[in-house]
């Protein structure tokens, strides 16, 4: 026997997923919550197996009850259930600890396909969500091509030929009009941006990879 | 080799120009031009103008036509009673000052740029026209003065708690007292400063700061301290990699060994140097290097070679055009021909030298006649007053007995005028004070008014903008909980139909109303997203924005590079929807208009401002133009950036790109 709940605001939603399940002899709807403080509570209350979590709820929404989950009940499984098909929605639920990510327009057997999957240790994705993750990169990452081709601003060029002209942080805030500090976190950045310690990793680097026009 | 000459090897730096920046700012001086001649008398035109003096005064060769550009502007602003624009025409008169040898003049605009700093509470800027005045007295060789103003500098920034800008002030000082021969304060200050950047680990500047440490030591004579100390950055720059500053250390090194007579030493560290300068391709050094070796090997009596590296090294200064390092060739040329005893060469090298040396007289004799006409009007200034004070003991001696009585009387009536005297002077006084209180309250009232107008303008705006985001994430809601719920509920129930269908053709109608169902789904959020992003609101601006440009990516194959830095922080709601509508609209215009392949986007947190910076690749355009044009992408673009109350700044140049700047108070960010 699987025990599921409910976290969704909408209770048209509630009763349509309640519908679904409703003929199932190895399901069992056994609480609802309307938000995320409600689910939580719930929890720790019943024996859950799987929580069907909407991202969107007042008080709470499911991006922060889905963290709690993780933090707190480590063993109860969460399917994601929601409109939103954005690539970074998607990412922060499964970085949360989430084992499935459905849309709510979902059909009958997909969301007993969806329960069963995930019921048995492995992740499940609606279609659409599969094509999302599939074309869009992780976030926090640097993507694509830029990741070997680190690209610099004009301005950061200019304070780097600076630079290699041995000018000081004085002299290029001085000659650029621009304060010594931003000077500094224009430099700091860049070294970061470029993955080097210091400034003479910065000019080899700069000048290996022809990155100055 | 002489003292003088490292020295001055050590602490001048030469700054060359390009020719190819010279002619990309001769077109932005142009387009300027042009633009001026058709905006209205207005604070705009008062900025274009001084974006214009500022470009003349960095070719360095316009001058002239910058002063008259920054006439303009003054006057303008002194019309429109635009106290920044008076600000800002003082600073360039000083800078145009500072450039033209022109020092008292400079002294004087900076002074009034300070003072206009000062009364708005920027010490930072306050910091800056300090530091040119602290330069050109250096120039001037009043180094007390230029102490002093530093050690004003260095107040700002205790103040302002800025530990990286006090090491360099410090070490400013510490080159100033080398200058005054103040040795022991010098090394003082070095160390100080060192203490700083080892604290910040800064390691560059901490052997920046040793390099420094060694050169006192080796003009007080104390060559082992001297050694030590190059050794010691020496090693910091090994650490590093810093192959140029390998080079400097060695070079000092070598000048060191040198003087302490060890000539086989020191040409291994020159001839080390010279290596790695030829490695890294610095022309400019790698004459200096070849000058540096010949020298040695002309010490040690092998004046073949050093022949051969004088050559070289004439060679490239002559390519770079670099005469103080073409003077010191021939100079050290004629001299190994003459050992040689190879007198025609000796003379003809002799010959080029005096050409090259007048040539430097030239370039620098208009700033030294300047220089030596101020020393010597303060010089006569002050044997005026030892010959007063002289003369008036003569003749007091001679007659002091005679005017004994005379000069009493003489003393009551000086007193009893200089009573008289102040007390006028304090009557008039007063009666300034009240008019400068009245002028004063007056302009707090003008400035009040304005603020006043302009709150209502800013309020205007406000409302405006909020208003329309409120509406947009009521919609975006709208979509989600009420339709979308509707349509997301209808399809669930209606999938279950799916296995009660018999009739064969109610099977394709089945499928039929599903894709369709399904298509309605996606259609609702698709304008849900597009009317309000559900990442920004969840999850912040630096999420929302990396979904918009993977969609970018994929629907107009721009390759977009976001980059963020520091942005872990969420802002509050409307500002992160500004902004993200804002590069938005960068965006969208870049497509729209750009013809660009690559962009980047990138969000800096830089102490107490917010940086974003939007750069394309395309046929860019005329910023002027089209400001005052008022394209409907710009204007939106203009009036959020308002909201935000940041500063925008467009630099676009035909044929290479656009790139645009904004930059936000964080305050402004985060304040409910």
């Amino acid at each position: 026997m699987i025990n599921i709940l409910i976290a969704e605001d909408h209770q048209m939603m509630v009763d349509g997923i309640k519908a679904m399940l409703a003929n199932e002899p190895a399901i069992r709807v056994v609480a609802e919550a309307s938000n995320g403080i409600e689910a939580l509570s719930l929890l720790e209350k019943n024996d859950i197996d799987i929580v069907l979590l909407d991202i969107n709820m007042p008080v709470l929404d499911g991006v922060e009850t889905s963290k709690k989950i993780k933090a707190l009940y480590p063993m109860v499984k969460v399917i994601a259930l929601s409109m939103y098909d954005e690539g970074a929605l998607i990412y922060s639920m499964l970085k949360n600890g989430v084992k499935g990510y459905i849309l709510k327009n979902i059909g009958k057997e997909r969301l007993l396909e969806a329960i069963q999957t995930v019921y048995d240790g492995e992740n499940y994705f609606s279609d659409h969500v599969k094509d999302t993750l599939m074309t869009s990169m992780q976030p926090g990452k640097t993507k694509s091509s830029s990741e070997f081709m680190v690209k610099l601003t004009r301005r950061e060029k200019e304070i780097i030929n600076l630079i290699i002209d041995e000018y000081t942080t004085a002299e290029i805030a001085e000659k650029l009009f621009i304060s010594e500090k931003t000077v500094e976190t224009h430099r700091k950045h860049v070294l970061q941006k470029l993955n080097v310690r210091n400034t003479a990793g910065l000019v080899r680097t700069v000048i290996q990879k022809g990155l100055l026009d | 080799m002489r003292r003088g000459q490292f020295i001055i090897g050590c602490l001048v730096f030469f700054i060359f120009f390009q020719a190819s920046a010279l002619a990309q700012n001769q077109e932005l001086i142009d387009s300027l031009k042009n633009v001026i001649a058709h905006q209205p008398d207005d604070t705009l035109k008062i900025k274009t103008m001084n974006a214009l003096t500022w470009q003349l005064i960095i070719t360095r060769r316009q001058t002239e036509l910058a002063r008259q550009y920054a006439d303009s502007g003054m006057l303008l602003s002194e019309k429109l009673n635009y106290p920044f624009g008076i600000a800002k025409s003082h600073y360039y008169y000083g800078v145009i000052g500072r450039l033209e040898g022109d020092y008292y003049e400079a002294l004087n605009h900076f002074d009034q740029y300070n003072t206009y700093a000062t009364n708005r509470g920027d010490s930072v800027n306050v910091a800056n026209g300090l530091y040119h005045m602290a330069v050109i007295n250096s120039f001037q060789g009043n180094y007390e003065t230029s102490l002093d103003l530093h050690y004003r500098i260095l107040k700002i920034y205790e103040k302002e708690q800025d530990e990286y800008s006090i090491a360099t002030t410090l070490n400013s000082i510490g080159i100033i007292h080398f200058r005054m021969k103040n040795y022991d304060e010098a090394i003082k200050h070095y160390n100080q400063a060192i203490a700083i950047m080892t604290k910040l680990e800064e390691e560059i500047d901490i052997a920046d700061g040793l390099h420094n440490l060694g050169n006192v030591y080796a003009t007080m004579g104390q060559y082992d301290e001297a050694i030590t100390y190059y050794n010691r950055a020496l090693a910091i720059d090994e650490k590093l990699d810093n192959e140029w500053g390998i080079a400097y250390q060695k070079e000092n090194l070598g000048l060191v060994y040198s003087e302490k007579g060890n000539l086989r030493q020191a040409l291994n560290y020159q001839k080390e140097a010279l290596e790695i300068r030829k490695a890294l391709g610095q022309k400019k050094e790698i004459a200096m290097s070849n000058n540096k070796v010949g020298f040695v090997l002309s010490e040690m009596n092998q004046n073949q070679q050093a022949i051969g590296h004088f050559l070289e090294g004439a060679r490239i200064a002559k390519e770079i055009g670099s005469n103080p390092d073409l003077k010191d060739s021939y100079e050290f040329l004629s001299r190994a021909y003459a050992k040689l005893g190879n007198y025609k060469k000796a003379y003809e090298n002799h010959k080029q030298y005096s050409h090259v040396q007048d040539s430097i007289f030239n370039q620098t004799s208009a700033q030294q006649i300047n220089e030596l006409k101020a020393r010597y009007e303060a010089e006569k200034r002050e044997r005026e007053i030892q010959l007063l004070t002289s003369e008036k003991k003569i003749q007091g001696a001679e007659i002091a007995q005679q005017k004994a009585i005379k000069n009493a009387f003489i003393m009551g009536s000086i007193l009893l005028l200089i009573l008289i005297g102040v007390l006028y002077a304090a009557y008039k006084n007063r009666i300034q004070a009240i008019r400068l209180i009245n002028k004063q309250k007056q302009e707090i009232n003008d400035q009040k008014i304005k603020e006043l107008e302009n709150n209502q303008k800013l309020f205007a705006l406000d409302a405006m903008i909020s208003g329309q985001e409120a509406e947009r994430k009521r919609i975006a809601s709208d979509l989600h909980d009420g339709l979308g719920v509707l349509l997301s509920t209808a399809q669930m129930h209606f999938n279950s139909v799916d296995n009660k269908i018999d009739h064969p053709n109610g099977v394709a109608m089945y499928s039929k109303a599903n894709a369709l169902l399904d298509e309605a789904c996606i259609e609702v959020r698709k304008i849900a997203h597009n009317m309000m992003p559900g990442s920004l609101l969840k999850l912040g601006l630096v999420p929302a924005l990396n979904d918009l440009c993977e969609k970018l990516r994929k629907e107009d194959e721009l390759e977009i590079s976001l980059e963020a830095f520091e942005m872990d922080k969420r802002f509050k709601e409307t500002a992160e929807i500004t902004i993200y509508r804002l590069i938005q609209e960068m965006l969208n215009n870049v497509i729209k208009h750009a013809q660009a392949s690559e962009v980047i986007v990138q969000l800096m947190n830089n102490n107490g401002n917010v940086n974003i910076t939007v750069e394309d690749n395309g046929i860019g355009f005329n910023v002027y133009e089209a400001l005052g044009s008022g394209g409907m992408g710009l204007k939106s673009i203009e009036s959020r950036v308002k909201y935000l109350n940041g500063n925008l700044n467009i630099m676009s140049e035909q044929g290479k790109g656009t790139s645009v700047t904004v930059e936000i108070d964080k305050k402004v960010l985060f304040k409910e």
